[in-house]
């Protein structure tokens, strides 16, 4: 600083004061800055120990003292871990750990305030701590950590010589904890995120599974084919019941007609179902190979297309090139994709759809989603959406299997589907099948 | 001679019904759909309701039910159903059903029901 090389004593008392107020006001600058450069690793840092270990040291350098602390209030609230340090005797940092009620940091986090001793020997708020006396502290200050949890620790500086902390050197310890407990917090933020992904992937799989037995059980496909077949029985039933009190009563020639082709149709009903169940549970021929997933959807999507009629639905296909290829059997998987396309084109409920069929990868899995901008599934349905013989199309002509014979031939193929929807902006479901082993 | 509120999405097995229970000399009001049941039954004030479970609309014949006995805890409430009755009675758990018909039910059993209903009441 000075030209001449060497220190010019101050002339009077003001020029000292003069002095000393710019070299704090320089320290103070000093210090700012280091707390902003902590604050940027804080940033880049990945985990939380390097930038505890950046703190001990920038407080270190800055302050000149001999030791630096970060402690740890461990689980129970009774100890405090050293988690980093420097000056230390060898060993301690990471292992070394302290009372609470015996240390400045003990008092720190009870008094929820900075503590400055000047001498630790003439100190009598607190006991003389093994850790520092070990040292031969004599001088320190010690502030809290405080996240939104609570407290979490402490940080402290000490000196082995008696040395004045002013109220700047307090601020400037105190802005290198803050700094640590924006860290923490941002820690404990990701720590509860990662938790509730992990909890929430854990939920998809459980919920997946239970479907899969449910929709696997005899009993759920039983209920469907007694329901199916009682229905039209019951018609038929009521119906020459209804008929033999008209003919007791000699009358409506014309209704007994009527009762009789109602009969008629009502049983062929049951045996069009009959050969829906069987069609619906026989084998599946075992026979895949390895055979490419675009394929198999541009053919299911010409086939879907002759089906749709006069349905106001534009079917579209956004195909990932290059996809390793799946074994699988492609009578199987294109009819599953048909019944897929062909739902996504009828939830438009008579309003115009678009459908759109993508392909891609996921890891070592060929994925094909097949999304519609229908009136999307209610939630009080999602449920049941691959029961067998579940369809809110009934009065269209559905039979409730589309869904449910997707389903069970995409975990045949050891696949998961799974739908995501949004009532009135549509929905998508999401294949997904292994990619033959070593290729993706 | 009461006012039954039959509804039932199988149109065949409401045109049975309408007859039959006409001739037995009840009022008959019906619906194929959920939504409609409940708002014909705000002005038709049923004595009885006889309800299937699956229905042509996304909520079914158990949400009439609710929503019916929420209005008159004492309607007597008949549910007629395809499904096996241990899944008729888990859907209609939470409720005060008067009895439950599993389908194919016939028209004379059910003549004998809507009575018994109708003599509680």
């Amino acid at each position: 600083m000075s030209n001449s090389g060497k220190a010019t004593a101050p002339r009077t008392e003001l020029e000292a004061e003069a002095l000393e107020a710019r070299r704090e006001a320089e320290a103070h600058a000093r210090q700012q800055e280091v707390v902003v450069r902590l604050g940027l690793s804080a940033i880049r840092a990945n985990g939380v120990q390097p930038v505890l270990e950046e703190a001990v040291r920038a407080a270190v350098d800055t302050l000149g003292v001999g030791f630096a602390k970060v402690l740890e209030l461990e689980p129970g609230g009774e100890r405090l871990l050293l988690r980093a340090g420097l000056g230390w005797k060898e060993g301690l940092v990471g292992s070394a750990q302290v009372p609470v009620g015996e240390t400045q940091g003990g008092y720190a986090l009870q008094a929820e305030e900075p503590i400055v001793v000047e001498d630790l020997a003439a100190e009598d708020r607190i006991p003389r701590p093994r850790l520092l006396t070990d040292h031969g502290v004599v001088s320190g200050m010690t502030v809290l950590i405080r996240t939104k949890e609570g407290p979490w620790g402490v940080l402290g500086v000490h000196s082995d010589t008696r040395r004045t902390f002013t109220r700047n050197d307090v601020n400037f310890l105190q802005a290198l904890a803050n700094v640590l407990t924006a860290v923490l917090d941002r820690q404990a933020i990701e720590r509860r995120l990662q938790h509730s992904q992990a909890e929430l992937a854990l939920k998809v799989a459980e919920e997946r599974l239970r479907r899969s037995e449910r929709l696997a059980s005899l009993g759920t496909l039983a209920a469907g084919i007694a329901h199916e077949i009682n229905n039209p029985v019951n018609t038929i039933l009521m119906t020459s019941e209804s008929a033999l009190m008209a003919l007791e009563a000699g009358r409506d020639g014309d209704r007994l007609r009527e009762d009789l082709s109602i009969v008629v149709q009502e049983a062929e009903r049951c045996g069009v179902m009959v050969q829906k169940v069987l069609e619906f549970v026989r084998d599946r021929r075992p026979e895949r190979k390895p055979d490419d997933v675009n394929e198999v959807v541009r053919s299911a999507m010409t086939m879907a297309q002759k089906t749709l009629g006069d349905l106001p639905a534009d079917v579209g296909a956004e195909l990932a090139a290059g996809l390793p290829p799946v074994s699988l059997n492609r009578a199987e998987v294109e009819q599953a994709l048909i019944h897929l396309i062909r739902n996504a084109a009828e939830s438009g409920r008579g309003e115009a759809v678009q459908v759109t069929v993508r392909t891609g990868t996921s890891g070592d899995r060929v994925l094909v989603a097949i999304e519609d901008t229908g009136q999307g599934v209610p939630v009080e349905v999602r449920d049941q959406i691959f029961d067998p013989f579940f369809t809110t199309r009934r009065e269209k002509g559905g039979t409730g299997l589309g869904l449910s014979l997707a389903h069970s031939i995409v975990t045949d193929h050891g696949g998961t589907i799974d739908l995501e929807s949004e009532p009135g902006r549509g929905s998508t479901f999401l294949i997904e099948l292994p990619a033959v082993a070593g290729t993706a | 001679m009461a006012r039954i509120l039959v509804v039932e999405d199988e149109e065949n097995c409401v045109r049975a019904l309408e007859y039959f229970l006409t001739l037995a000399g009840h009022q008959v009001v019906s619906a194929p759909r959920a939504r409609e049941a409940i708002e014909l039954a705000a002005g038709f004030r049923p004595d009885v309701l006889l309800t299937d479970l699956f229905l042509a609309d996304e909520k079914g014949g158990a949400e009439v039910a609710r929503a019916l006995l929420t209005e008159d805890p004492d309607l007597p409430v008949i549910v007629m159903s395809g499904l096996p009755v241990p899944e008729i009675e888990r859907r209609t758990a939470d409720l005060a059903i008067f009895r439950v018909c599993p389908k194919p039910v016939r028209l004379s059993h059910l003549a004998e029901v809507i009575g018994e209903a109708l003599a509680t009441a």
